[in-house]
């Protein structure tokens, strides 16, 4: 333990940017991992992928630095490292998925027999060794997946990057790929997973990174961002007909700080209040109970901190979009 | 609420569909979208440019040093020569808004058309099948010759773009150059043949577009097949007219079959038709009619097939 | 699997990058093999071309004698034969006493006006009979014969067909495909993914497509000169090291195209039909910047060195030296290979997105 805690971390983001022509893909993101499970959510095009890539060494940052073990992400040693698992589904369609696995870990530079062996070990893993003789054409999307993640499993790397690894697998296999990841992470390895369902990282764990448009929105345990959000003031901007009536009444609510009727807002001049509220989870119950009470006529409810947004899109169940 | 209420409300859509024809022209003016957004497409359409511009300018040329020099003589590197004679060497390409003009235009925008389609058949049809996006389209009320009709509406349009187009600009700039009210009159059959020129060309090209990329899908081997369609099959038929004195041999060269058609719609004089000796007009229909039907025929095969094979 | 510190050091010291490097090269090599239709295309058009050329061979192309020397007349043996003194004589008086039984060709009907002896001016007839018997004496020498045939077989099938169209078709369809055909499917990233650096990625893939370059662009070549005949054989002999070369800058070439377009073939067609086919035509010094021009100055050069006419060979007459055209196709390769590992080192591919 004290000879990894004097190595670098594991993977490192330091201020990393990724644009894509005049698309910023991502911004500023700072992350460090080190071990157990870590998952990202997001919604699609929240830059989940590209982050990803980038920790694979698949990208190049346009600003800042992707690290493994100290190693640039970027160089050919750090992949010895990583394990990746991409979301695209191509592959070599006229290879057996036996034959893909023992290509890959060839690739690898193992020697032949080297390659038979942990290719029967990992398809072993995914729970495919007694059917990987098909050629890859004929699988079903969840055999497809099974074997992406057996490549990536195939020089047993300390990080493990699947990218949605659980797309079109059925419950069942969900279940033992869900028990796979955590007994990788038992036995050490660092995972980072990525999905936009945050129902299906919840049961695996508890450690999350939130992306929302580029940037990583937060990081920590679900319990952390929870109690991190509650005491992030958040601007929200409510449409109704008459905003003064509604501006008395949300003053009136303990959580909020101010309210300020009808701003120049970007975009079309609406009726609006922007509401700045302490507590969101609190406001939002209080606020919730208010439009009952008074039949207010909300046309629109919008957050306007988007990272802040997407949080709460992710923490009250939502998309994470509007 | 209740005014919140109506604007939320699912409303369907009113409208009556207009049939799976549409559809297919929905399909092309995708396909060209698709098309039009890939740089190198631009760039043939350049080359393409660069053909037209040649013959718009070299025949204003033409005809202004005819009016302006023709008696002249310039001092060429040293040597008087006679202003006619400078623009000798553009005779071959007939520049004086005949049939022939369209006809060698066409001719020569045929090598930047044979890599357009090339590079459009596998664009807009091997990457349906390399990509699984012709499942999407299927899954739509229509058949699947509306897809290849749409497919073939597609590369038909870019075909016309490419020779009909620029050669009527050529036919209205011809009959500007030279006296209008008569040139036009005149010449009307010009015109029409500009249009069964490019009707002919479209019909077979399309097909043959369409055809070898559902067999092929893959860039590289249908540049290869396109090239020896049209590079080799050209320059072997050319060598073995020459050695067996038989001209029906060049009845293997797709794209002078069509030159040959595109001529009897242009009505030339079939003797004028260079490099001689060429096969009768109605061998080179009869060549361009069965490429076309072994074209329907293997799409008809395929379609006919139980399922779609990704 | 067993985790901690120890097992990592276990597993980096059994990964060789070498052999993973050795393993992409045969796995390039393979990708190849799989794509059939491609090898099936190639084969077929290299079968074309063959067959094309053997029965040029078979009817005697290379052969000046035996060809038709233009429309309406023999052949040129026959026509020398009839510029003779002697036989032009004979047509002379067939002319003048026209006797019904003679054969077609005796009875002068194709003499022309310089043609007729004038037996009044014997200064004039002497040197109009000895102008004239030139073609004789060219159509009785074999050696002139045999030059001319390699010549002509050099000019037609070697600079023309060889070097304008299988080669460069070949090369691109293989070299190209090396990157382009996985990018194409989407498959790139599960090579970029295994721990071998990114420019011998590069390498590599160039390796595993040498050999089908090399298989349908030189194996083209040896097919080509094989039904050649004589000429085809000596052919083969003479300009197997500049078919090689080229191939080999051509496969370069095509293979940096794989590395930066999308659509590498569609690319490579532009620069071998338009590029190579119309400035390697233009006189001046724009062929410069051609490839294949090289190559055909070497082929030009080994003729020349040789003893053959080369003037017979227009487009070349301003080859360069084999000195600067190996070079320059060596260096050619070189740099292109350079610059493509160079420039894929940097680039980061994003073809799913």
């Amino acid at each position: 333990m004290n000879e990894s805690a004097l190595q670098p971390p594991l993977l490192l983001f330091e201020q990393v940017s990724k644009w894509y022509g005049s698309v910023l893909a991502l911004n500023q993101v700072t992350l460090e991992l080190t071990r157990g499970i870590t998952g990202l959510v997001g919604a699609n095009g929240a830059g989940k992928s590209t982050l990803l890539r980038m920790a694979n060494g698949q990208l190049k940052p346009t600003m800042g630095r992707v690290s493994v073990r100290g190693v640039d992400a970027w160089d050919w040693r750090a992949r010895r490292l990583v394990g990746y698992c991409p979301d695209l589904d191509a592959f070599y369609e006229d290879l057996s998925g036996r034959g893909f696995v023992w290509v890959m870990a060839r690739l690898c530079g193992y020697t032949r027999r080297e390659s038979t062996r942990r290719t029967e070990a990992v398809l072993e893993r995914v729970g495919m060794r007694d059917r990987a003789d098909r050629t890859l054409r004929g699988y079903s999307k969840g055999m497809r997946q099974r074997i992406k993640l057996a490549q990536a499993m195939l020089h047993d790397p300390e990080l493990l990057i699947l990218d949605e690894p659980l797309s079109g697998i059925d419950p069942i296999g969900r279940q033992e790929l869900l028990e796979l990841f955590q007994a990788l992470a038992a036995q050490g390895k660092c995972l980072l997973i990525s999905s936009h369902e945050l129902e299906a990282l919840e049961k695996l764990t508890n450690h999350v990174a939130i992306m929302a448009r580029g940037r990583i929105a937060a990081v920590g345990t679900l319990q952390q961002i929870r109690d991190l959000l509650d005491d992030h003031p958040l601007s929200v901007r409510v449409d109704v007909p008459d905003p003064r009536a509604v501006a008395r009444l949300l003053l009136a609510l303990p959580d909020v700080l101010a309210v300020d009727v009808s701003p120049k807002l970007p975009g079309e001049p609406g009726v609006c209040v922007v509401v700045k509220a302490r507590n969101p989870k609190r406001f939002f119950q209080q606020f919730g109970a208010l439009v009952v009470e008074h039949a207010l006529d909300v046309r629109r409810l919008e957050p306007l901190d988007e990272s802040a947004h997407a949080i709460l899109g992710y923490l009250l169940g939502g998309s994470g979009r509007t | 609420m209740a005014q919140t209420d109506t604007l939320l409300r699912y409303r369907p859509w009113r409208g009556v569909p207009r049939g799976p024809l549409a559809a297919s022209a929905a399909l092309a003016r995708a396909s060209l979208k698709l098309l039009v957004r890939r740089r190198l497409m631009w760039g043939l359409f350049a080359l393409a440019l660069l053909v037209f511009f040649f013959f718009f300018y070299a025949q204003y040329l033409v005809v202004w040093i005819t009016n302006q020099l023709a008696t002249e003589t310039v001092r060429f590197a040293g040597v008087p020569v006679s202003a006619r004679n400078l623009t000798r060497f553009l005779d071959r390409l007939a520049l004086n808004g005949t049939a022939h003009t369209f006809g060698n235009f066409v001719w020569f925008q045929g090598y930047v058309l044979v890599i357009v389609l090339a590079l459009a058949g596998s664009v807009l049809v091997g990457n349906d099948f390399a990509h699984g996006s012709l499942p999407f389209y299927l899954s739509k009320p229509i058949g699947r010759w509306h897809y290849v009709l749409g497919k073939c509406l597609a590369v038909g349009a870019l075909i016309n773009l490419l020779t009909t187009l620029p050669a009527l600009a050529l036919w209205v700039e011809a009959g500007l150059l030279y006296d209008w009210q008569t040139y036009y009159l005149d010449n009307l059959h010009l015109l029409a043949g500009i249009f069964g020129y490019g009707l002919t060309l479209t019909v077979s090209l399309s097909l043959l577009v369409i055809a070898t990329a559902v067999w092929l899908r893959r860039t590289a081997p249908l540049v290869m097949v396109w090239m020896g369609l049209f590079v080799l099959l050209p320059m072997l038929s050319g060598w073995l007219v020459d050695a067996t004195k038989y001209e029906e041999w060049r009845l293997i060269d797709l794209w002078n079959n069509l030159y040959l058609c595109g001529l009897a719609c242009l009505s030339a004089d079939h003797a004028s038709v260079r490099p001689q000796p060429q096969p009768a007009y109605w061998q080179a229909w009869l060549a361009t009619a069965a490429v076309a039907v072994a074209c329907v025929a293997y799409l008809r095969r395929r379609i006919q097939a139980v399922e779609v094979v990704l | 699997m067993s985790a901690g510190a120890s097992s990592q050091s276990n597993i980096t010291s059994r990964q060789s990058a070498l052999r993973a490097w050795c393993a992409l090269v045969a796995q390039s090599f393979q990708r190849h093999w799989r794509v059939r239709a491609m090898g099936w295309i190639a084969l077929a058009l290299l079968a074309i071309v063959v067959v094309w050329v053997a029965l040029i061979t078979e009817r005697g192309a290379w052969n000046l004698a035996d060809q038709r020397a233009r429309r309406g007349a023999g052949t040129y043996r026959q026509e020398a034969e009839r510029l003779r003194p002697a036989n032009r004589y004979l047509a002379f008086g067939n002319v003048i006493r026209p006797q019904d039984d003679a054969p077609k060709e005796a009875r002068g009907e194709r003499l022309q006006a310089h043609e007729i002896p004038n037996p009044l001016n014997p200064t004039e007839d002497a040197l109009r009979s000895l102008v004239l018997a030139v073609p004789k004496a060219v159509t009785d020498s074999d050696t002139f014969l045999r030059e001319w045939g390699f010549v002509t077989y050099s000019r037609w099938v070697v600079h023309l067909l060889f070097v304008g169209f299988v080669l460069p078709l070949f090369t691109l369809a293989y070299a190209s495909a090396a990157f382009g055909a996985e990018r194409e499917s989407r498959s790139l990233v599960w090579v970029m993914t295994r721990p071998i650096p990114r420019s011998a990625i590069y390498l590599a893939k160039f390796l595993g497509a040498l050999p089908w370059c090399a298989l349908f662009g030189l194996g083209g070549f040896v097919a080509l000169c094989a039904v050649g005949g004589p000429h085809g054989r000596e052919a083969l002999v003479r300009y197997w090291p500049a078919a090689a070369l080229a191939a080999l800058a051509f496969a370069a070439l095509f293979h940096l195209l794989g590395a930066l377009f999308r659509r590498p073939v569609v690319v490579g067609l532009v620069y071998v039909f338009f590029f190579e086919a119309v400035v390697s035509a233009l006189p001046g010094s724009l062929k410069l910047l051609s490839l294949s021009f090289y190559a055909r100055s070497l082929m030009y050069n080994e003729a020349a060195d040789a003893g053959y006419p080369v003037e017979l060979l227009p487009a070349m007459a301003a080859a360069v030296t084999s000195k600067t055209a190996w070079w320059v196709l060596g260096s050619a390769t070189v740099a292109l290979t350079v610059a493509g590992a160079a420039l894929f080192a940097r680039i980061d591919y994003r073809d799913d997105l």
